[in-house]
């Protein structure tokens, strides 16, 4: 082997490494002999062992049926002596071990002999599969990408300002106004951005090479005056000295989105601010309404806590019930209500009612905080949130104290009218009956005298009879009289102290205490609130009956108990709220069935005969019109032999 | 003739007395002072008053609860009973009527007027002897 031939040996021996690092396949073909050659990395690419012997049909066969014919006439148009004998095809195969298809790229040169015979074919071959799926992923994304642009009807540009080049769409050609027509330019597009928001376009581009993005929205204006909104989304690619070389993206209409941008920005600042108003108003409303509830003199207005502790006050509170705020917060409600109405749950119950009706109304006596009482006119109302939950209730009470003084002060002129008209009948009746009895009696006892004029102890009989008709006569005139005085209106009560009204009823009957040998015990009596000459006639009244009713000698107690206020109630005729003293005047005489109780007050009315027990009949009812003017009560207990309790109420007096 | 009278004024029943034997000299007048007693008296069944002459104003039992009671008597039935009172209302009279009374006689004053109303109500109930 010559020097030569070893370096073509050792040159060839480099290119086959350097053809093989690159995975280049490599063939020879003598279309003379039919004699074809295949490099081991050629075989890798077929899939074909290194020993398998190859020829044209062999060849043949693997070719992807689809390409067979492109590939044979690239083949014979290679072959051909007219041609210049290049070879450049790019098809598939079919590989021989796993069958699968792959892309491959020969290139080649046919050698012509003198005779211009295709003498020799040698060439190189790649597997371009990869390559190729690469292609094809690229080529179906740009596919993808454009369908997207069209249907989302965004225009495309790409302006290489080094190169001078300017590419847009149709679709931006549109965008801008121009239609479909041709020959636009980048100038004539820029020419088309509103003046005012030409700086904003300018700033974009010009940080875009800070941002490596772009992005603005621009007014277009059209021939036609029309505005058009556009957005620009693009990529920069810089130059070495910053400045913008190459400038791509896609411009899109966004008039319409604006436009429902711009209403929906109106309606939102409209909502906005009808909502900060009625805030406002709200607000303004709130603090009105607690402004107001604090200032009202005349209410109380309080919110109670569901359970009934209080949770605000205001003046009308404060005026009413006479609690300063600081004092009264955090208390339960029922501090305003009297110890009879606490025990008997009164509160609770109201609590209750509005829990379940909504509102619970009522009226009665309460107690301010220096335990004098009012007259309250009360309203609770339960108060709920949006679920209908109970979170508590609001409270407004009236000071009616002057309202019910005077409903009561009506009805005791009614009361007293109406016993004035009773009284008025009773006076009818007594004029009728009573007092025409002895009027009667002298009557007819002056006949009978008369027929007897001559029968002097007979005539002495009845003109006896005559004068003890016309006492008796007189003896109701006086008593009638008596209690007609009782009668008068302006009645001004002082303190009286019982016990020395006591002791001058004691002396006033003394002869008849001897007579009868009365025993009269008392107990200290209490001063009580009255008018002194009344009360004297009251119990002088309630005495000389117990002294008289009786048949044997009398035994008379007399006892007082201050009543508890809650038994006010319990006596007709008693004020709420007011003390009263409670004095028993006790007999062991004949007493009476206790159905006549009632009856013995009023006026005429006798339950014994005159020849047992006389009387006018009207002793009784001047006691109780005594302790009505006392704004007292009397009431009577009594068994027949066993004697009676007389029962009287009044007023105490004040230290 | 048996005559029962009710009142608890002693006057009147002596006043009373002396009327009714102007009108019937033999009758036999009988007493009561008020409706309890009367009541009592009439409890016995042997005792058959010819007439009854109530007052109304009485103590315990009055004029009008007395009335009543007596119509519960089955043996009185027939037996005319006559209210005697100061009270000329006349509501009241219909009122006593009502409840049973035979007739309501307004206390007269004067004895001879009283003889007068009693020989009226005689005749009109033919009570004789």
């Amino acid at each position: 082997m010559s020097e030569l031939d070893k370096r073509i040996e050792e040159n060839e021996e480099r290119l086959r490494l350097a053809i093989e690092s690159t995975q280049l396949g490599t063939w020879e073909y003598y279309p003379l002999t039919g004699e074809l050659h295949w490099s081991p990395e050629c075989r890798k690419i077929y899939g074909l062992l290194n020993d398998q012997e190859v020829d044209m049909s062999v060849f043949d066969e693997h070719i992807y049926e689809d390409d067979k014919q492109h590939v044979i006439q690239q083949i014979e148009e290679a072959m051909n002596p007219a041609g210049n004998g290049a070879y450049d095809v790019i098809y598939r195969i079919t590989r021989f071990d796993d069958h699968t298809i792959r892309w491959i790229h020969p290139k080649g040169k046919v050698y012509f002999n003198e005779k211009r015979q295709p003498e020799r074919f040698i060439g190189t071959v790649v597997d371009i599969t990869e390559y190729k799926a690469f292609e094809e992923s690229l080529r179906e994304s740009e596919q993808r990408a454009r369908i997207a642009i069209e249907a989302a009807e965004l225009g495309t540009f790409d302006w290489d300002i080094a190169a001078g080049n300017y590419y847009s769409s149709p679709r931006v050609m549109e965008i801008f106004g121009y239609g479909n027509q041709k020959d636009v330019t980048h100038d004539d597009l820029v020419s088309r951005f509103h003046p005012q928001d030409k700086p904003i376009r300018d700033k974009a581009v010009k940080e875009s090479i800070d941002k490596g993005g772009l992005m603005y929205e621009v007014r277009v204006v059209w021939s036609d005056q029309t505005i058009r909104w556009i957005k620009v989304y693009g990529k920069i690619i810089p130059g070495i000295h910053r400045e913008v070389r190459r400038m791509y993206g896609i411009v899109m209409d966004i008039t319409e989105q604006k436009s429902q941008e711009a209403m929906l920005e109106k309606l939102v600042a409209e909502r906005t601010l009808s909502l900060m108003q009625s805030n406002e108003e709200l607000k303004k409303s709130e603090e009105r309404y607690s402004k107001m509830a604090e200032e009202v003199q005349d209410y109380a207005i309080l919110l109670l806590s569901t359970e009934g502790f209080i949770l605000n006050w205001n003046k009308g509170a404060e005026r009413i019930k006479g609690y300063h705020e600081s004092e009264i917060i955090g208390k339960h409600f029922r501090i305003f209500y009297l110890p009879d109405d606490r025990e008997n749950r009164l509160p609770e119950t109201l609590l209750r009612e509005a829990t379940e009706t909504g509102r619970a109304m009522h009226e009665g006596w309460r107690i301010r905080k220096d335990s004098t009482i009012f007259w309250g006119s009360i309203v609770i109302t339960a108060l709920h949130d949006a679920e209908n939950n109970i979170i508590g209730f609001t409270k407004v009470t009236r000071d009616l104290t002057e309202r019910k003084m005077a409903e009561e002060q009506l009805q005791q002129y009614n009361r007293e009218l109406e016993a004035q008209n009773k009284e008025l009948e009773q006076f009818a009746y007594i004029a009728s009956h009573d007092l025409q009895e002895p009027l009667r009696k002298i009557q007819t006892f002056t006949e009978i005298l008369e027929k007897n004029i001559t029968d002097e102890p007979t005539a002495r009989k009845y003109l006896e009879r005559i004068t003890s008709s016309a006492h008796r006569m007189s003896q109701l005139v006086r008593a009638v009289l008596d209690y007609s005085r009782l009668s008068v209106s302006e009645i001004v009560l002082e303190p009286v102290d019982l016990d020395s009204v006591l002791d001058n009823v004691k002396n006033d009957l003394e002869l008849p205490i001897s007579e009868r040998g009365a025993e009269i015990v008392s107990q200290k009596l209490p001063v009580v609130k009255g008018i002194p000459i009344q009360l004297h006639q009251l119990f002088l009244n309630l005495l000389s009956n117990a002294i008289k009713f009786s048949d044997r000698a009398p035994k008379i107690r007399i006892s007082s108990r201050s009543l508890p206020s809650r038994e006010n109630s319990q006596y007709a005729g008693l004020q709420p709220g007011m003390e009263y003293a409670e004095i028993i005047v006790e007999d062991q005489g004949i007493g009476f069935e206790q159905k006549y109780a009632s009856r013995i007050f009023t006026i005429f009315q006798r339950l014994h005969g005159q020849k047992a027990y006389p009387g006018t009949g009207i002793g009784l009812a001047l006691c109780k019109k005594i302790v009505d003017n006392h704004y007292g009560h009397i009431h009577v207990e009594s068994e027949p032999g066993k004697g009676s309790r007389f029962f009287i109420y009044l007023l105490v007096a004040q230290k | 003739m048996v005559c029962f009278f009710i009142d608890d004024d002693a006057d009147d029943q002596e006043i009373f007395g002396m009327a009714i034997s102007e009108v019937f000299p033999k009758v036999r007048c009988l007493f009561a002072n008020d409706g309890i007693e009367a009541m009592e008296r009439l409890s016995d069944p042997t005792f058959f008053p010819s007439c009854i002459f109530i007052d109304l104003n009485m103590p315990r039992m009055n004029g009008k609860e007395c009335l009543v009671e007596i119509g519960k008597i089955e043996r009185l039935r027939k037996v005319p009973v006559f209210i005697y009172s100061t009270s000329w209302d006349h509501t009241l009279m219909e009122e006593c009527k009502e409840l049973g009374a035979a007739d309501f006689i307004v206390k007269p004053a004067g004895l001879q007027a009283l003889t007068d109303r009693l020989e009226q109500i005689i005749q009109e109930n033919h009570l004789y002897e």
